[in-house]
């Protein structure tokens, strides 16, 4: 090294140190002259091949650490005893980073200095928290924040999408997996639902999702709905970093008009410095099929039939002769329907990627494939995921530049049958010879494709020290495909259906920020931003049927008019935000944050909406009273206060959409030709034209606590919150005689108040021995506060006119069930109340004179007649109390990981046995019985019973959909998932090929415990309902091997 | 402060041009607020919609499928008159209870069925048409156009209004002076009257096709002046107004040539609707109980072949067009004026015309006296109009409702038993209230 080159090595040594500039300046001649100096006498050391040591904080040798000499290509690893040769000059900085310890830089003079002690991250304090649009340290967020590193969850367990893997997982996020099903979607509800409608009983309160900075599309509307498959099932759970989720309006109110339902940030992977980083994730898994739906067996659905058929001889109705006739082949038939649609399945899941990172900038390509079969026939789910990023320095630092391509394909298909199971078990399977010409299982199938393409790049201007300027754009193309093809076994009719969906969206966003720090400690953070969003959706359907099965199993185009149809929406955003942070010593914190918003879905009169929000933060622990409480690490109080809002889906409803084809609310649908012209009125719309429709508003105040005690080893998080939720979007009543029924209005309002709790440790017994544990519990209160049409009660109905059994009522929680209030079953004559004023019997649902064994409803309102008007609420879908318990327990490279979940104080219905006991006219061999013996079900006079008689031939059956007899405890425990593992290192095997590996065994679906009567108290919708057309939860048992090199 | 300058000062003079580049690039972005504003590409607002003369009769046309949900949606035509009247039976289950007068009883048809709403919107719709036509550029119309579409909108509406006062009796109007104010069944058969009388002078005799050409398919589903003069006196009859009904009738139709006349019906529309499983005049879905039959058209009556196809116990009626349902039939007009004749002192006037109108009957009308020839004409009107909806609406006119349907008391039709009850809907927040027979 030539002197010149040594000093200006130094000079940036001294530049980059604290002191202050000028006296820099006085410094730096001196320095020079005896940096000369020392330079001569050193020439001789120079160029030596040099040994030296990394070890961890607690001297133990840090394994395949990389060293590096800063502006130099040559690097070493260091071997298990952590010892590392390297050539050096006297003046070289070395570089040092491991995976799991901060990245430490040393300037070589001397021999000591090659005992380097590396610190572990420390995973608490200085963390920094990718929060809206910039990082912060995370003892200087004011908000409620939650952070889950991925890595460790994603390495061990395999799932479609990430929302499953953080069930649990963070206080005041409740995530239910509503279905079985490979790649269905699980619902996600922050602090507590605030969706209302009057229809659509399970409309859920979605978050926004943003990935690396870009919101994503993450559902389409029910108008755009092409697949059944969960949107953000294409993005690799092992390709994400860590899952940020802003929880309060402080946090999330940046991201404006779409952030009331929280916002859940996800950061992808990056290279990190050190030599390149080449991870494999091979993991197979073993499905098993859990308990299934309880079927009474071919002999005994015999019997139950002759019973019933027995029971109802008066009514003339004379029993199938399968039943009878003992040479009938399906008289002795007991096929196990369940046994032959439900098997014992394989998952596969690859991952594999390579990532760096140096001066230049960073790397990162991923590569995903998972091949998740159903255990329901022909089900199943695959997954192709593609990932590239890059980061380029350029400008010395001044300027980098991000680009990230995702490309992933996800295919979820199905039977053609869909998911039914539920068959008589006489008649025969379809694999046996007596089935040919018997419509037993229709053949066919269901095809969902979402392809998903994401671009997006991203360049930032390090204009002066403290100022940055980030410009991004990203393009998001989304198709979905959907197709499927039924033929009937007995006609050969095929029926093709083809539908196509293309979402695009395209975001441009413009940042400033400006980090100065000036005086004794006082910091200030500003942000400016500016953004444009665009979002299209297309869809295209067609079907069409076929007489008879043709090669080409493409759709058709039939004769008639009506060969198919399309839709086209669009919508833009418009937005300017701004959020300022300022702490002083990071002692006392102050944050406020406004964003305005313009979307296209309103009318211009109220186009934009302000949605500010302020908080405060104190981080007690640095005053001085704390100073020698030693336990105390860390401690802050934090308030928050804030507008953030929603939109909704109906891109175009202020505007007053004419439509003729839209089917009123006596599910009408007027053809709009008369006489051989198209008519086209004003009345006939969608949606009536209303400028003053705007933004769903939720204001939310958030109280805080965090609390690091024992250096860390013990973590409280407390947060206290109230969330009001103003102006959800329903439909109000207008005078029919305006010639409208409805226009759409913000006339809802529905109030969330919850308390969360979260504990962490992270202790440590000797030296090999840990545990850490994270337990989080939250309660969330949900109550309507106010409804249109003077708070006018909802009962919900769906567009068919079908009654969801679910109220909206002020002052009651949503969705609440609406039903008769059983009071069990009579059991003699004389307990039928008599009107005492005209002597006669009380008369049941549907005018039925009640007899002993039939469902004694109360009569609310004392008129001796069972009728609508007798229903009263009768429970509450949304769970009070919801949460998860993580446990982690090491032992030198053995660990053990178990997660838990909980919902305690949740109402559901058992709609599951509900449906297969209210048994039709032709109940008999259509499908499968349960064994009426498991169920006390009422059939002679003392029974004491709590299903009434069973009769299918009533025009009035006592088996109905809202008896509040069916309204179960929906509490459950759940240990969702166990990983037992062992990693190798070079510390254990020091000839390992690999850096190193870890082999695992995970248990997914382990055990619940529940007091529900029915399969699975977790998959059950959000209004409450047990979906008896369900897929049941797989158990998984998981084999993996993760290995480094 | 001092720090604070300090900083500034560093960081100031190299920055200006870039910060004033950022700006000026959002202050760029930022005026892109147009972009705020999407397209329609597939979506039809009605601001700037109606610009053409095709696109105006679009909405006129919108009027006819609103009156025709209103009269088919759960056969409602039938329901209002012979279905529960008793005379025809409907192939549908909730018809029986519509016979049996059980007009509450839990049923979502009888509930759709008690509400006016589908009536309304054909005001509505007539309204805006008068609007569109009033407003319309005046280049777009000629002066046929824009006669004819006014004169349908007013017959549209005043159709519209007769229903409604026929059906419920008290109700309310929908006009921009007088939204929502309570009209008796006399005021707002007055008020209807009113519309078809503007319209009468409005409207050809024949319309003309997008060619200009007369088209009698064309007239025989729209608004002419035939008919619009049948409906002028069925409501002046309905007001107990012989005279302006004769009037009317015989400055209208007197010297006009019989094949310019035309009925009116609505086109059959193939709408998508759950609550009516087969158009209106499908096969079967109209018939009479052969004791029925056999007491309306005795026999010896030609009627009973050329009108029904009888087979078992019940007789069908014998549909000639299915693609329309006729309302207002060619053949009303002389049994109106038979009725004009006679409610204006002119009975035998009336009893010639009404010996015209009732070729193949085996009564001999021409003995009729006054007090007989009201029942004889009630019989015909049953006998001939049979499917057109007029059935109960005649019983209440000639106030006879107690006579042909024994359920009710004479103290409950002057309770409003005659009338439908309003559905919870048609009642919502307006100030209205159940008629009081069915409260």
């Amino acid at each position: 090294m030539e002197p010149e080159q040594l000093l200006e090595v130094t000079l940036e040594r001294i530049k980059s140190s604290t002191e202050k500039t000028n006296v820099m300046k006085a410094l730096m001649k001196g320095a020079c002259f005896l940096v000369a100096v020392l330079m001569i006498s050193l020439m001789g050391y120079a160029q030596s091949v040099m040994t030296g040591k990394i070890t961890d904080s607690n001297g133990k040798p840090v394994v395949g650490a990389s060293v590096g000499i800063k502006g130099k290509s040559t690097g070493a690893t260091t071997d298990a005893a952590g010892n590392f040769r390297i050539r050096l000059n006297v003046g070289d900085t070395l570089t040092l980073s491991s995976i799991g310890f901060e990245s430490r830089q040393v300037v070589f003079r001397k021999a000591g200095d090659l005992s380097i002690r590396l610190t572990e991250e420390n995973r608490t304090l200085s963390d920094v928290v990718v929060t809206g649009y910039k990082s912060q340290a995370k003892t200087e967020i004011t908000g409620a924040v939650s952070t889950i590193k991925m890595d460790k969850i994603t390495e061990g367990q395999a799932a479609e999408s990430f929302g499953s893997l953080l069930q649990g997982k963070v206080a005041g996020v409740n995530i239910q997996l509503n279905s079985g099903e490979p790649g269905a979607t699980p619902a996600i509800i922050i602090r507590g639902l605030a969706a209302v409608s009057r229809g659509d009983a399970s409309a859920i309160s979605e978050p926004l999702y943003v990935v690396d900075g870009i919101p994503i599309i993450s559902r389409m509307s029910s108008e755009f709905a092409v697949t059944s498959t969960n949107v953000l099932a294409d993005l690799n759970p092992s390709d994400i970093e860590d899952v940020v989720v802003l929880k309060d309006a402080s946090a999330a109110a940046i991201y404006g008009s779409r952030a009331a339902n929280g916002v859940i940030l996800i950061t992808t992977k990056k290279g990190k410095r050190g030599k390149p980083q080449i991870n494999l994730n091979i993991r197979t898994g073993v499905n098993f099929v859990p308990q299934l739906r309880d079927v009474a067996g071919g002999a005994k659905e015999r019997v139950q039939v002759k019973r019933l058929y027995d029971l109802y001889a008066p009514y003339g109705v004379s029993m199938p002769s399968m039943y009878t006739d003992v040479t009938n082949p399906f008289y002795n038939n007991s096929s196990d329907w369940q046994g032959y649609l439900y098997n014992t399945s394989v998952t596969q899941d690859y991952s594999a990627s390579i990532r760096g990172a140096g001066d230049f900038g960073q790397y990162s390509i991923s590569m995903g494939y998972m091949d998740s079969k159903g255990i329901l026939f022909n089900t199943g789910f695959k997954r192709y995921s593609l990932m590239a990023s890059t980061g380029f320095n350029a400008l010395k630092n001044k300027l980098v530049i991000n680009n990230t391509l995702a490309v992933s394909r996800t295919d979820q298909s199905r039977n053609g049958d869909a998911l039914s199971v539920n068959k008589s078990t006489l008649l025969p399977l379809p694999d046996n010879p007596m089935v040919q010409g018997a419509e037993v299982y229709t053949p066919g199938y269901m095809s969902n494709l979402n392809d998903r393409v994401r671009f997006s790049s991203d360049a930032t201007l390090n204009i002066a020290r403290n100022v940055a300027y980030k410009a991004s754009l990203s393009l998001e193309y989304l198709r979905t495909m959907f197709d499927s093809l039924a033929s009937s076994r007995r006609t050969l009719r095929l029926g093709n259906k083809s539908v196509a969906g293309e979402n695009q969206n395209m975001l441009f966003q413009n940042t400033v920020t400006y980090t100065p720090k000036f005086g004794n400690g006082h910091s200030l953070s500003i942000l400016l931003g500016q953004s444009m969003e665009k979002t299209e959706a297309k869809i295209t359907k067609v079907s069409s049927v076929a007489d008879a099965p043709s090669l080409s199993q493409t759709v058709n185009w039939p004769q008639g008019n009506s060969i198919g149809s399309s839709n086209y929406g669009a919508s833009t955003l418009m937005s300017y935000f701004s959020r300022l942070d300022y702490n002083f010593q990071q002692k006392y914190l102050l944050g406020a944050s406004i964003r305005t918003d313009g979307s296209s879905k309103f009318g211009k009169a109220n186009r934009w909406g302000v949605f500010p929000s302020i908080s405060a933060g104190w981080n007690f622990y640095k005053e001085d009273i704390f100073r020698n409480a030693g336990w105390l690490t860390s401690g802050k109080i934090r308030g928050s206060y804030g507008l953030s809002g929603t939109t909704w889906d109906n891109n175009y409803l202020a505007l007053g959409i004419m439509d003729g084809g839209k089917l009123d609310q006596y599910n009408s649908l007027i053809q709009i030709a008369y006489g051989g012209i198209s008519g086209f009125t004003p009345t006939w719309y969608d949606g009536f034209k209303n400028d003053n429709l705007t933004w769903v508003k939720t204001n939310m105040a958030n109280l805080g606590v965090d609390l690091s005690l024992f250096k860390g080893k013990v973590e409280f998080i407390f947060d206290a919150y109230e969330k009001v939720t103003k102006g959800l979007l329903l439909s109000t009543a207008l005078p029919t005689t305006s010639g409208y029924n409805e226009v759409y209005r913000n006339a809802a309002d529905v109030l969330n108040r919850g308390l969360e709790f979260t504990v962490n440790n992270n202790l440590k017994f000797g030296s090999d021995f840990t545990w850490s544990t994270n337990l989080n519990f939250a309660y969330n209160k949900n109550r309507v506060i106010r409804l249109p049409d003077g708070n006018a009660d909802i009962i919900k109905v769906s567009t068919s006119g079908q009654d969801f059994g679910s109220i909206v009522r002020v002052g009651a929680p949503l969705n609440g069930f609406f039903f008769y209030e059983s009071q069990g079953i009579y059991q003699a004559e004389n307990q039928i109340p008599v009107d005492p004023k005209t002597g006669k019997k009380l008369v049941g649902l549907q005018n039925k004179k009640l007899e002993v064994g039939d469902r004694n409803f109360s009569d609310q309102n004392g008129d001796y007649l069972i009728d609508v008007s007798d229903r009263v609420y009768s429970g509450d879908p949304n769970p009070k109390w919801n949460g998860g318990w993580t446990n982690d327990f090491t032992y030198k490279g053995f660990s053990l990981n178990l997660v838990t979940t909980f919902v305690i104080g949740r109402d559901i219905v058992n709609t599951a046995l509900l449906d297969r006991l209210k048994l039709g006219k032709g109940f008999a061999g259509s499908s499968s019985l349960p064994d009426f013996d498991k169920y006390s079900i009422w059939e002679k006079s003392g029974d004491n019973a709590k299903y009434p008689t069973l009769n299918p031939w009533s025009d009035a059956t006592q088996v109905i959909n809202y008896d509040s007899e069916y309204i179960e405890d929906g509490s459950y425990f759940k240990i969702r998932s166990a990983t037992l593992s062992y990693t190798f290192n070079k510390r254990v095997i020091q000839r390992l090929p690999f850096e190193r590996m870890r082999v695992y065994v995970t248990a997914d679906n382990l055990v619940t415990f529940q007091k529900y009567s029915g399969p699975d108290a977790e998959l059950i919708t959000i209004d409450g309902f047990d979906d008896s057309k369900g897929y049941p939860m797989r158990r998984m048992l998981l084999f993996g091997v993760s290995i480094s090199l | 402060m001092t720090h604070w300058m300090k900083y500034r000062k560093l960081l100031m003079p190299g920055l200006c041009k870039q910060y004033f580049a950022v700006l000026v690039v959002m202050l760029l972005l930022g005026s892109c607020r147009k972009s705020l504003t999407v397209d329609q590409e597939n979506n039809t607002v009605e601001e700037g919609y109606y610009n053409s003369a095709p696109r105006i009769q679009q909405a006129v046309i919108g009027g006819y499928t609103d009156l025709r949900r209103a009269l088919f949606a759960n056969y409602a035509w039938m329901m209002y008159g012979e279905a529960r009247a008793g005379d025809l039976k409907v192939a549908v289950n909730y018809q029986q209870q519509v016979a049996n007068q059980q007009l509450t009883a839990a049923n979502e048809n009888l509930v759709q069925l008690s509400d006016w709403g589908y009536f309304y919107d054909v005001i509505k719709d007539a309204n805006d048409v008068l609007d569109i036509v009033d407003n319309a550029e005046e280049d777009i119309l000629s002066t046929y156009q824009k006669n004819t579409y006014r004169g349908e909108a007013l017959a549209l509406k005043s159709m519209a209004y007769f229903y409604v006062a026929r059906i419920w009796g008290e109700v309310p109007s929908a006009e921009e002076n007088n939204f929502g104010a309570h009209l008796t069944a006399q005021q707002a058969v007055t008020q209807a009257m009113g519309y078809a009388t503007e319209a009468q002078k409005l409207l050809p005799w024949r319309l003309l096709n997008d060619d200009g050409i007369e088209s009698a398919a064309l007239t025989a589903v729209r608004f002419s002046k035939t008919a619009v003069t049948s409906l002028i006196a069925q409501q002046a009859l309905w007001l107990g107004n012989g005279q302006s009904a004769y009037d009317i009738l015989t400055n209208t139709f007197t010297g006009s040539a019989a094949d310019s006349l035309s009925g009116f019906g609505l086109a059959i529309g193939e709408d998508r609707r759950t609550e009516i499983p087969e158009a209106p005049l499908s096969k079967n879905v109209l018939s009479m109980p052969i004791a029925t039959f056999n007491t309306i058209y005795p026999v010896g009556d030609t009627r009973r072949s050329s009108m029904f196809n009888v087979s078992g116990n019940s007789a069908t009626l014998i549909v000639s067009d299915v693609s329309k349902v006729d309302l207002l039939r060619v053949n009303e007009i002389d049994l109106l004026l038979a009725e004009a004749a006679w409610r204006s002192d002119r009975l035998e006037e009336a009893k010639e015309r009404l010996i015209n109108a009732s070729g193949g009957a085996t009564e001999d009308y021409s003995t009729l006296t006054e007090e007989t020839f009201g029942n004889a004409l009630l019989q015909e009107r049953q006998r001939q109009l049979v499917a057109t909806g007029q059935r109960m609406f005649d019983l209440i006119r000639f106030d006879e409702v107690s006579t042909y349907i024994p359920v009710f008391t004479e103290a409950d039709v002057a309770n409003g038993a005659a009338y439908w009850p309003l559905s919870a809907t048609s009642i919502k927040g307006n100030g209205w209230s159940q008629n009081n027979y069915w409260k």
